[in-house]
């Protein structure tokens, strides 16, 4: 409570100074063209120059760097460079599917078959599987690689009992979404997988849910994969989504949000993870909501 | 319910009244004291064009805030890009150095963070009051109290803990 007092104490210090004042009222009253200060001119020039730039697409916070796409305003600004990747909306992206349309139940129904095995890091070729439980709230089984890496996959019924799965570097609050958030049914499926050496080689979980909007849902997922370089940007022209801006959580993540029509993104990425959410009719709003909520861990 | 445009006298008393509330506000979301200058300003842009008419000046006020709030959201949308401390602009603000390092502290938080902070322990706003001037939920408020908290406990304490190593090194008992 000191603490806070002082908070309280050292910001009641903080005033707009007299001549700030009647600046603003005189600008209100003579109407908002009226010049403004000197030092706002400076920004309103700093922003002109910064929009003829690439914006930024890579944000230190703490310890964690966070890397995004990149929006350029002209294909001369992209590097000259086979790597480099382009990125822009689905044309058919603007005009969303409703919930109703969509089936994100997962493939729990062939877990004791050799149906689906793929999936994973390291262009593995996986060849069998077996299956640990199939009963209860959370499935699990193993699936075996030539290159002796094994990849337990889990599907769950309720995104809470991803709580007990030993991910090391992607997690979220999955008891506190779960509880807040309405997600589909048996749509929560992951996997860990260790190689030939007992090395953690990746790590995924994935879910849907509904929005609170009548046809509306979004789904998620988080990666990763050390063998994958997620700062290698692809770029997109500035003006293709409707709204493109970053959003910064309650937690300390930086998530790149770009909507088009009814469809909205939101991406995260560091050196070696990935968290990417895809919903339609889903506000901004609620997207920051649920970010904020995540409690996400994404650890290279 | 509105009137007409409101006259040049209720602008500048609006400004006196709540001016360094509103700056302190936009302040500690924008980190930077011009930005938050012209988010202040266009607050009291719309405060005249729109001229609602309050029941309460603690309406008035709260009717404020959230203006302030979404005008400082559009800047930082528009600028899409990571918000700029300029920290010799806070320093002219806060000449003393302690009360300048608590707020430094602050302004270091996560954006989503710094707000809840200032609304609840500088303006003494409850955790009901704030959820609808941010457009979030009380318990989002609540959580993000907490972490404020435990974020400038951690900070705090390294600063004190330095402070104390300057006076050992100045000689200063």
């Amino acid at each position: 409570m000191v603490r806070e007092n002082k908070l309280k104490e050292s910001f009641e210090l903080i005033h707009l100074s007299e001549e700030a004042k009647t600046r603003i009222t005189a600008n209100c009253v003579n109407g908002s063209q009226a010049p403004r200060t000197r030092r706002t001119s400076l920004r309103l020039a700093a922003i002109a120059a910064a929009a003829a730039m690439l914006s930024i697409s890579v944000f230190a916070v703490g310890s964690r760097i966070f890397y995004h796409d990149k929006s350029y305003q002209d294909t001369s600004q992209i590097p000259d460079d086979p790597g480099v990747c382009l990125s822009a909306p689905n044309a058919s992206a603007r005009v969303g599917t409703p919930l109703e349309e969509q089936d994100f139940t997962f493939k729990a129904r062939t877990w004791n078959t050799d149906k689906y095995l793929g999936g994973g890091t390291g262009h593995r070729n996986w060849q069998s599987m077996k299956v640990l439980t199939a009963q209860g709230p959370l499935w699990s089984r193993n699936v075996f690689a030539e290159d002796g890496a094994v990849k337990t996959e889990y599907n769950a019924k309720d995104l809470a009992s991803f709580q007990d799965v030993p991910f090391q570097h992607i997690s979220a609050d999955f008891a506190g979404l779960a509880q807040r958030y309405n997600f589909i049914p048996d749509s929560s499926y992951g996997w860990t997988i260790q190689d030939h050496r007992g090395q953690n080689d990746g790590e995924c979980f994935l879910s849907a849910c509904a929005g609170t909007q009548p046809d509306s849902w979004f789904k998620l997922s988080a990666v990763y994969d050390p063998s994958f370089d997620y700062s290698n940007t692809s770029y997109f022209q500035e003006g293709v989504y409707d709204q493109s801006y970053f959003y910064s959580t309650s937690d300390g993540y930086v998530f790149l949000i770009q909507t088009f029509g009814d469809s909205i993104w939101a991406d995260c990425s560091t050196k070696h993870t990935n968290f990417s959410l895809y919903g339609n009719f889903v506000s901004t709003d609620e997207v920051e909501d649920f970010l904020d909520h995540l409690n996400l861990k994404l650890e290279d | 319910m509105s009137q007409s445009v409101r006259s040049p006298a209720e602008v500048d008393t609006m400004v006196r009244t709540y001016g360094d509330m509103l700056f302190r506000i936009c302040l500690s979301i924008l980190k930077n004291p011009s930005d938050a200058e012209d988010a202040v300003q266009d607050t009291a842009i719309k405060y005249m064009q729109k001229s609602p008419v309050f029941l309460e000046p603690e309406h008035e006020k709260a009717w404020l805030i959230k203006v302030a709030v979404n005008e400082c959201r559009i800047t930082r949308r528009f600028w899409s890009r990571h918000p700029q401390i300029s920290m010799d602009e806070l320093r002219d603000c806060i000449p003393s150095p302690e009360p300048c390092e608590i707020v430094e502290s602050l302004l270091a938080l996560p954006d989503g963070v710094r707000i809840v902070m200032v609304l609840h322990y500088v303006e003494g706003y409850r955790t009901e009051e704030i959820a609808p001037m941010i457009g979030r939920s009380a318990s989002a408020v609540k959580m993000r109290l907490q972490k404020g908290r435990k974020l400038l406990e951690q900070t705090y304490r390294e600063e004190r803990s330095s402070y104390g190593e300057r006076k050992q090194t100045e000689g200063i008992v």
